[in-house]
C-alpha cells in the first residue's frame, strides 16, 4: 500500500545488491581494522598484508559499483529516458515502488532503510555521477596512499587501523544521502586525521594535527546549524503547493508525478497532520529549488509590474506573493544565511582563502601517505558538500554569492600561486599549489548564468570537478614525489637539492610527468579542467556586471604563468643541474614505482582522453545546471 | 491537608493510600532495608571479613530489578499518564520520578561495581561508605519525586548530607577534608537560603504542595502581580538548586570537592547528584511555568510566567557552558579538569531546560544517561590509572599509551565523546539537546534561545582543545625514561570495565532511538507535550 | 499590634545575620553557626506563617519541626568534618583550607 512501506522491511528479509555493496565499500575498511585488533603484536607484516587486502577489497566493490554504474547509464541513454538516471529520479522510483526494499530495487544504486525513527533518520546511500567519481578517485588513492606507507614502523597495528577508519569515513561521506548520516561520516574523518598526523607526523605534528582539527570541527558546527535548520522545517505547506500545482493537470505529468512521489515519501504522516520534518537531502534539494524558483517568479513580476503598470502584471503580482507566502519554505534570506554558513563549512575543507591557513602546516607535518589522502581526498570534500548540498539546498544563496565565490576563488588562485613561489620547503610549495588549483574549483563553480546559456555554466561545472579529479590524481602524487625524495635525502629544502636526474632517471621522469601534470600543461589531466573552468567564467555576468567573469578569467589564466614558473624552477632546482651530494642516491623501488606509474598512466590518460572521465559524470551535471538555472523563468 | 481535625473516613481514606503507597515505593524501602542492614550487619563478627560492598551491589541491583519491573507499564503502546500521589501528595508517582529513580539505581550499581574494582573504601570502612552511598542515592531518587516543597528540602539536605561524608571519606588526606569542608560549607549556605527561599514561597501562598502552588503562581502570573517577596523566594529557590546543578556562580564548590574527593565520589557527584538535580530543576520549572498537567496554564500564562524564567535560565546556561570550558584550559589536575567539564555539560542540560518545554527536559534527561557512561568511564580510568601510578596530575601520563593501551584507548573514547563527536553518544546526546533548544527558538520565536544555541556550539568546539591536550599528552607524547615508562598491569576486570563502558559509548547510537522513545519521551509524559508556541496563543 | 510583619523582618534579621557571619567568620564553627542561623530565620517564618495563616496552621509547624531535625543532622556532619579537618590541620581556621585551588 502506497505509503507504509517506508517501515516494513529490514535489510536480513532481503537482499538488495547495490545497497550492500555501497554498505560493503563504506564498512569494508572498518570490518578489516576490527580483524586487526586480534593479530598478535608484532606480526607487522601480516597486519600490513591484511589491510592492504582490506583497501584493495574496497577498490574491487567500487569497481563493481561502478560497473552497475555504467550499465545504469548505458540503458538510460539508449531508451532516450536520461530524465530518469537522475539520482532524484531514481530515489524518487524507489519512493513510489510498492517496496522500497528488496533484489527487484538492487539495480537502481539508491538504498533507503529507516534507522532512527525519533528523527526520521535514514540509512540513505546513493549513487550518481558526482559520489561514483569521487568514490573511485578514494579507492585508487587510498589504496596507492598505503602502499607508499609501507614503511612505517612505528605502531603499524595503531597506523593501519586508524588509516581504515578514515577510509570508512571518506566513503561513508561520499555515499551517504541522508545529511544527518553526511554528517556523522564527516566527523568521523576528523579523528583518525588527528592521530595519523600527531603521531607519525613530523616535528611540528602536535600543532599541526590540532590546528586542523580545531579548524575543521568549527566549519562542522556551521554545518550543523544548517542542518538543525533545515530539519526544523515542516515540509506540509509544500505539500499544498503540490497539490495547488497538480490540479487539473494529466495524470501522467510531472506535477502529478511529483504530488505522487510526495505522497509515498510523507506517508501515514500526511493523514496525521504531523509535522514533516527530512533530513533527505534530495527532498530538501526539491524544496530549496521550488522556494527559489517562487521568489524569481516574484521578483520577475514585481520587475515587470514596475516597468509597465497593467492589470495584469498587478495581478501576478499578487498571485506571485500569495504564492510566495503560502508556499515558500525556504525564503531567500534564509537561504542566504544557510549557503553562508554551509559554505563556511566547507570551505574551510577546500580550503579557500581566507580558511586555508591549516593546509601548508597539516601537509608538511603529516607523513607522506597522509600527505596524499589529505590532498587527492579530503580537499575534494569542500567541493562535494558544495555541490550535493549548498547549491542544491540553497540556490538562492548561491545566485545572490555567485561574484563573492568567483572572487574568493580568484583570490585563492592568486594568492596559492604567489605564497608557492615563494617557498624553500617543497611540501609546503606543494601545500599552496593545491591551495591555488582548488580555487579554480571555485571559480568553475560559481559560475550562475542564464537559462539560454547555461551550457558555459555546465563547462564550469563539469570543469569544476574534472579540476577536483585531476588534482585528486596530480596532488597525490606531488606529494608521494616529494616522499619519496625525502625518503632518500632526509630534508625538504629546496635550496639544497639539484642533480637529482643524475641519480635517479626515471623517477625524474615520473615526477616530471606528475609536476607538468599539476602545472595544467595541455595533454595532461591538470589542463582540461583548469581549461573548463576559465571558458565557463567567461560568460559569467550578474546583472549590472556583465564583464566580472572576463576579469576572473583573465587573472585566472593570468596566474597559469606563475604557476609554470614556479613549477619549472622546482623542477629545474631539484631535479637539474648536478650535484655531489646526491650522486649515490638509490633510484625508485618497484613498489614506488609502480605507485607512481598508475599515477602517471592516470595523469596522462585523462589527460589525452578526458572523455573517458566526462561522459559519465557530466550528465550529472548537467542536470544540477539546467535545475539550477531552470529557477528564472 | 487544610483540616484541623481527621475524621474517621479521613483516617481510613489515608491509611489506604499509605498502602499503596508503600506498593509504588517499594524499590526506596529495599534500599532503606539496605541501609539498615549495612548499619547492623557490623554487630556480627563473622561480616568483618566481607566488603559490604557485595551486600551494597545485591540491595541496589534488587531495588533495580522492581524499579524495572514498575516501569514496565510506562513501555505499552498506549502509555499511561498516570500519576499517583504517594503519601498524601509529598512524593509524586509518575514517568519523571520512576525514570529517575531507574537511572540512579543503574548508576548507583555501576558505581558500586567500580568501588568494589578500585578498592576504595577498604573492608572495615565499607560499612560507612556503602551507608552514605545508598543514603545519597535514596535522597536524589526523593529529589526526582519531590512534590511538596518541604519533600523538596528533605531531599535536597537528604541527598547533600551524605555526599558531604562521602567527599572527605579518605580521613587521613589534607586535600580530602578540605575538600569536605568546603562543600559542608557552600552547601549548608545554599541549603538554608533554599529553605528561606521556601518559606517566602509557602508563606505567600499558604500550601506547599506543589500543584498548588503552580495554580497560584500562574493566576498570578496573568495578573501580572510578581510581588518582590515572590520574586526572592523564587530567587532564592532556584540558589539553592543552581548549586546543586554547578552552575556559575555558585559553582566554586566543584573543582575543589572533585579535587580533593576520590575519583568514585567524583564519577557519583558529577553523575547521580546532577542527574537528580536536573530532574528536580526540570519539574519545579514545569510546573511554575504551567506545563504540567495537575497544574495547566494556558499559553498566556505561560508566556507571562516565561519572561521571568526563560531570559534567567538562558543566562545561567550561557554563563556556566562558557566559565566551565574556559576554566578548563587551565587545569593540571585530570580530576579538576573533569570538574570544570562537568560545570560545562551541566551548562548544556540548563539550556535544554531553559526552552521551558517538557522537550527541553526529555532532552536533558537523554544527555544525562549518556553522559553517565562517558563520565563515569573517564573517572574509572582515572581511578584505575590512580591506582597504579599514585597520581592523578596530568605530568604523570605521558606516554601512557605504551604502558596501559588499553585503558588510554578508552579514556580517548571518552574524552573525545565528551566533546561531542560523532559517532559517539556525546554527539547524540549533545544533537538531541540543540535540536531541542533550536525547535524551541523556532516556535516560541526566540531569538536569546537561538543565541544560547550559537554560544553551547562554539563552546563545543572550545572544549575539544583540552581534552585532546590530555589525549596528546597520553599517547603522543613519550614517556619519561626510566622506572615512569614500565607497562602497568592491570587486573583484568578493571580492564573489562572500561571497555565495556567504552563499547556502549561508540555503539550507544544505536540504544537512541529506543531509549529516547520508551525512556526519556515518557518520562515527560505527565509535562504537556505540545510546544507552547506564541501562534498558537492566537 | 505585632503582627505578621514583625515575625517576618526578625526572619529576616536572623537570615542576613547566618550569611554576614557565613561569610565574614573566619572560624569553621563560626560559619557553621552562621548556617543555623539561616535555618532557623527561615524557621521564624515557618511558625509565624503557620499563627498567622488559616491554611498554613498544621503545615507550617510541621515544616519547622522538619527543618529543626534536618538542620540537627547538618550539624552533626558538618561538625565531624570539621573534627576530620582539624585532625589533619590542627587549626579551624577557614582560611587554612587553601591547598586546593586554580
Amino acid at each position: 500500500m502506497l505509503g507504509s512501506h517506508l517501515f516494513a522491511t529490514t535489510a536480513w528479509e532481503t537482499f538488495e545488491k547495490d545497497g550492500w555493496i555501497m554498505s560493503g565499500i563504506i564498512f569494508a575498511p572498518a570490518l578489516f581494522s576490527l580483524l586487526l585488533l586480534f593479530i598478535p603484536k608484532g606480526r607487522d607484516e601480516v597486519i600490513r598484508r591484511l589491510s592492504l587486502l582490506g583497501t584493495l577489497v574496497t577498490l574491487v566493490l567500487s569497481l563493481f559499483l561502478f560497473v552497475d554504474y555504467l550499465t545504469l547509464h548505458q540503458k538510460y541513454e539508449l531508451s532516450g529516458n536520461a530524465e530518469a538516471n537522475t539520482l532524484t529520479a531514481r530515489a524518487d522510483a524507489a519512493t513510489r515502488a510498492t517496496a522500497t526494499h528488496g533484489p527487484d530495487r538492487s539495480g537502481d544504486l539508491v538504498s533507503r532503510v529507516p534507522w532512527i525513527g525519533r528523527f526520521g533518520i535514514e540509512y540513505f546511500l546513493g549513487v550518481d555521477g558526482l559520489s561514483m567519481s569521487l568514490v573511485l578517485l578514494t579507492a585508487v588513492i587510498s589504496t596507492l596512499a598505503f602502499l607508499t606507507g609501507w614503511g612505517i614502523e612505528k605502531s603499524v597495528r595503531g597506523y593501519c587501523i586508524l588509516f581504515l577508519l578514515l577510509e570508512t569515513g571518506m566513503m561513508g561521506t561520499f555515499l551517504s544521502l541522508d545529511f544527518f548520516l553526511f554528517y556523522i561520516f564527516w566527523e568521523l574523518m576528523l579523528l583518525p586525521m588527528y592521530f595519523l598526523i600527531g603521531i607519525w607526523g613530523g616535528p611540528r605534528r602536535e600543532y599541526a594535527a590540532i590546528k586542523f582539527f580545531l579548524y575543521t570541527l568549527f566549519g562542522s558546527v556551521l554545518i550543523l546549524i544548517a542542518l538543525l535548520a533545515f530539519y526544523f522545517t515542516d515540509l506540509t505547506p509544500y505539500y499544498g503547493y503540490l497539490q495547488a500545482r497538480a490540479q487539473g493537470k494529466d495524470p501522467n505529468s510531472a506535477e502529478v508525478r511529483e504530488l505522487e512521489n510526495f505522497k509515498a515519501y510523507a506517508g501515514a504522516k500526511l493523514n496525521k497532520k504531523e509535522a514533516i520534518n527530512t533530513f533527505d537531502l534530495l527532498m530538501l534539494a526539491k524544496i530549496g529549488h521550488e522556494s527559489a524558483r517562487l521568489e524569481a517568479e516574484y521578483r520577475k513580476a514585481s520587475a515587470d509590474h514596475a516597468a509597465k503598470p497593467t492589470e495584469e502584471s498587478k495581478k501576478a503580482v499578487d498571485q506571485a506573493s500569495e504564492n510566495k507566502a503560502k508556499y515558500q519554505l525556504f525564503g531567500p534570506q534564509f537561504q542566504v544565511i544557510c549557503f553562508v554558513l554551509l559554505f563556511i563549512g566547507f570551505a574551510i575543507k577546500l580550503p579557500m582563502f581566507p580558511f586555508h591557513t591549516w593546509l601548508p602546516d597539516a601537509h608538511v607535518e603529516a607523513p607522506t601517505p597522509i600527505s596524499m589522502i589529505l590532498a587527492g581526498v579530503l580537499l575534494k570534500m569542500g567541493g562535494y558538500g558544495i555541490l550535493r548540498i549548498a547549491y542544491p539546498i540553497c540556490p538562492w544563496g548561491a545566485y545572490d554569492l555567485a561574484w563573492l565565490i568567483g572572487l574568493f576563488g580568484v583570490i585563492s588562485i592568486v594568492y596559492g600561486a604567489f605564497a608557492a613561489m615563494a617557498q624553500t620547503d617543497f611540501k609546503k610549495l606543494v601545500a599552496y599549489s593545491s591551495v591555488s588549483h582548488m580555487g579554480y574549483v571555485l571559480v568553475g563553480l560559481a559560475v550562475w548564468t542564464s537559462p539560454d546559456r547555461s551550457e558555459y555554466w555546465s563547462w564550469g561545472m563539469n570543469g569544476a570537478v574534472f579540476q577536483m579529479l585531476a588534482h585528486g590524481i596530480t596532488s597525490a602524487g606531488m606529494f608521494f614525489m616529494v616522499g619519496v625524495i625525502y625518503d632518500r635525502a632526509h630534508h625538504r629544502d629546496l635550496n639544497n637539492f639539484g642533480g637529482i636526474a643524475n641519480a635517479m632517471p626515471v623517477y625524474s621522469g615520473l615526477s616530471a610527468i606528475i609536476f607538468f601534470g599539476g602545472m595544467g600543461l595541455p595533454g595532461l589531466c591538470g589542463f582540461v579542467g583548469e581549461f573548463m573552468c576559465i571558458l565557463g567564467t567567461w560568460n559569467f555576468g550578474p546583472s549590472g556586471h556583465p564583464y566580472m567573469g572576463r576579469v576572473y578569467a583573465i587573472l585566472a589564466a593570468a596566474t597559469v604563468v606563475i604557476t609554470a614558473a614556479y613549477i619549472l624552477w622546482t623542477i629545474q632546482r631539484v631535479y637539474f643541474g648536478s650535484s655531489e651530494k646526491y650522486k649515490d642516491l638509490p633510484d625508485i623501488t618497484l613498489r614506488e614505482g609502480f605507485i607512481a606509474g598508475v599515477l602517471v598512466v592516470m595523469t596522462v590518460l585523462f589527460g589525452v582522453a578526458p572523455m573517458l572521465l566526462l561522459s559519465w559524470y557530466e550528465p550529472t551535471i548537467s542536470t544540477l545546471v539546467r535545475g539550477l538555472a531552470s529557477i528564472f523563468p | 491537608m487544610n483540616q484541623h481535625f481527621l475524621t474517621p473516613s479521613a483516617v481510613q481514606e489515608l491509611t489506604q493510600s499509605y498502602s499503596q503507597s508503600l506498593g509504588l515505593f517499594a524499590p526506596e524501602l529495599i534500599l532503606c532495608v539496605g541501609i539498615i542492614l549495612m548499619l547492623l550487619i557490623r554487630l556480627f563478627n563473622a561480616f568483618n571479613r566481607v566488603n559490604l560492598g557485595y551486600v551494597a551491589l545485591v540491595v541496589t541491583l534488587v531495588s533495580l530489578w522492581v524499579s524495572w519491573t514498575a516501569w514496565q507499564p510506562f513501555l505499552s503502546s498506549t502509555p499511561i499518564k498516570a500519576r499517583e500521589n504517594l503519601f498524601a501528595g509529598m512524593l509524586v508517582y509518575d514517568g519523571l520520578s520512576a525514570f529517575l529513580r531507574l537511572f540512579l539505581l543503574l548508576a548507583a550499581a555501576l558505581l558500586i561495581w567500580l568501588t568494589l574494582l578500585t578498592g576504595i573504601p577498604d573492608k572495615e570502612d565499607s560499612a560507612d561508605f556503602y551507608t552514605l552511598f545508598l543514603g545519597g542515592t535514596l535522597g536524589m531518587i526523593l529529589m526526582g519525586s519531590s512534590n511538596h516543597l518541604l519533600m523538596v528540602f528533605i531531599a535536597v539536605e537528604m541527598a547533600s548530607l551524605p555526599s558531604y561524608g562521602l567527599a572527605g571519606f579518605l580521613k587521613g588526606r589534607r586535600q580530602s577534608s578540605e575538600a569536605a569542608l568546603k562543600y559542608v560549607v557552600y552547601g549548608g549556605a545554599a541549603a538554608g537560603v533554599m529553605l528561606f527561599g521556601i518559606s517566602l514561597l509557602v508563606g505567600r501562598f499558604g500550601t506547599g504542595y506543589l500543584p498548588e502552588v503552580a495554580a497560584s503562581y500562574l493566576a498570578l502570573a496573568q495578573k501580572g502581580g510578581f510581588d518582590p517577596l515572590l520574586m526572592i523566594g523564587t530567587l532564592l529557590i532556584f540558589v539553592g538548586l543552581a548549586f546543586k546543578l554547578s552552575a556559575v556562580p555558585f559553582h566554586f564548590w566543584c573543582p575543589d570537592v572533585f579535587e580533593g574527593a576520590s575519583a568514585e565520589v567524583g564519577a557519583f557527584l558529577s553523575v547521580s547528584s546532577k542527574a537528580a538535580a536536573v530532574a528536580l530543576t526540570g519539574r519545579l520549572v514545569l510546573n511554575l511555568t504551567g506545563s504540567s498537567l495537575d497544574a495547566l496554564g494556558s499559553f498566556e500564562q505561560w508566556k507571562q510566567a516565561s519572561i521571568y524564567f526563560g531570559p534567567v535560565l538562558v543566562l545561567l546556561a550561557a554563563v556556566t557552558v562558557t566559565f566551565g570550558n574556559l576554566a578548563a584550559y587551565t587545569q593540571t589536575n585530570l580530576k579538576r579538569l573533569l570538574a570544570y567539564s562537568t560545570i560545562a555539560h551541566a551548562g548544556i542540560v540548563l539550556a535544554g531546560l531553559a526552552t521551558l518545554t517538557a522537550e527541553g527536559l526529555s532532552a536533558g534527561l537523554l544527555y544525562m544517561t549518556f553522559y553517565l557512561f562517558m563520565n563515569v568511564g573517564a573517572f574509572a580510568v582515572v581511578a584505575f590509572l590512580r591506582n597504579q601510578i599514585g597520581s592523578e596530575d596530568v605530568a604523570a601520563y605521558p606516554g601512557m599509551i605504551r604502558r596501559a593501551p588499553l585503558q588510554t584507548i578508552c579514556l580517548a573514547v571518552f574524552f573525545l565523546s565528551l566533546v561531542g563527536l560523532p559517532p559517539f553518544i556525546g554527539y547524540v546526546a549533545k544533537f538531541e539537546v540543540f535540536a531541542a533548544i533550536y525547535n524551541a527558538a523556532q516556535a516560541q520565536s526566540n531569538k536569546g534561545l537561538l543565541v544560547l544555541l550559537a554560544i553551547a556550539l562554539l563552546n563545543t568546539v572550545f572544549s575539544l582543545f583540552y581534552y585532546v591536550r590530555v589525549l596528546k599528552i597520553m599517547i603522543i607524547d613519550s614517556p619519561a625514561p626510566g622506572a615512569e615508562s614500565q607497562p602497568l598491569s592491570l587486573p583484568r576486570l578493571q580492564n573489562v570495565f572500561s571497555l565495556l563502558l567504552a563499547i556502549i559509548v561508540v555503539a550507544g547510537v544505536l540504544i537512541w532511538d529506543p531509549l529516547s522513545q520508551f525512556g526519556t519521551q515518557r518520562s515527560v509524559m505527565p509535562f504537556r507535550g505540545a510546544l507552547p508556541s506564541i501562534e498558537a496563543s492566537k | 499590634m505585632i503582627g505578621l510583619e514583625h515575625y517576618l523582618i526578625v526572619g529576616a534579621v536572623l537570615f542576613i545575620a547566618g550569611i554576614a557571619c557565613m561569610a565574614g567568620k573566619r572560624n569553621a564553627i563560626g560559619v557553621l553557626i552562621g548556617v543555623e542561623m539561616v535555618l532557623n530565620g527561615a524557621n521564624v517564618n515557618f511558625v509565624a506563617f503557620a499563627r498567622y495563616n488559616r491554611n498554613l496552621a498544621l503545615e507550617g509547624q510541621i515544616f519547622a519541626l522538619f527543618t529543626i531535625v534536618l538542620a540537627a543532622a547538618e550539624a552533626a556532619i558538618a561538625l565531624a568534618i570539621v573534627l576530620n579537618f582539624y585532625n589533619n590541620h590542627v587549626s579551624v581556621d577557614v582560611d587554612a583550607a587553601e591547598e586546593l585551588k586554580g
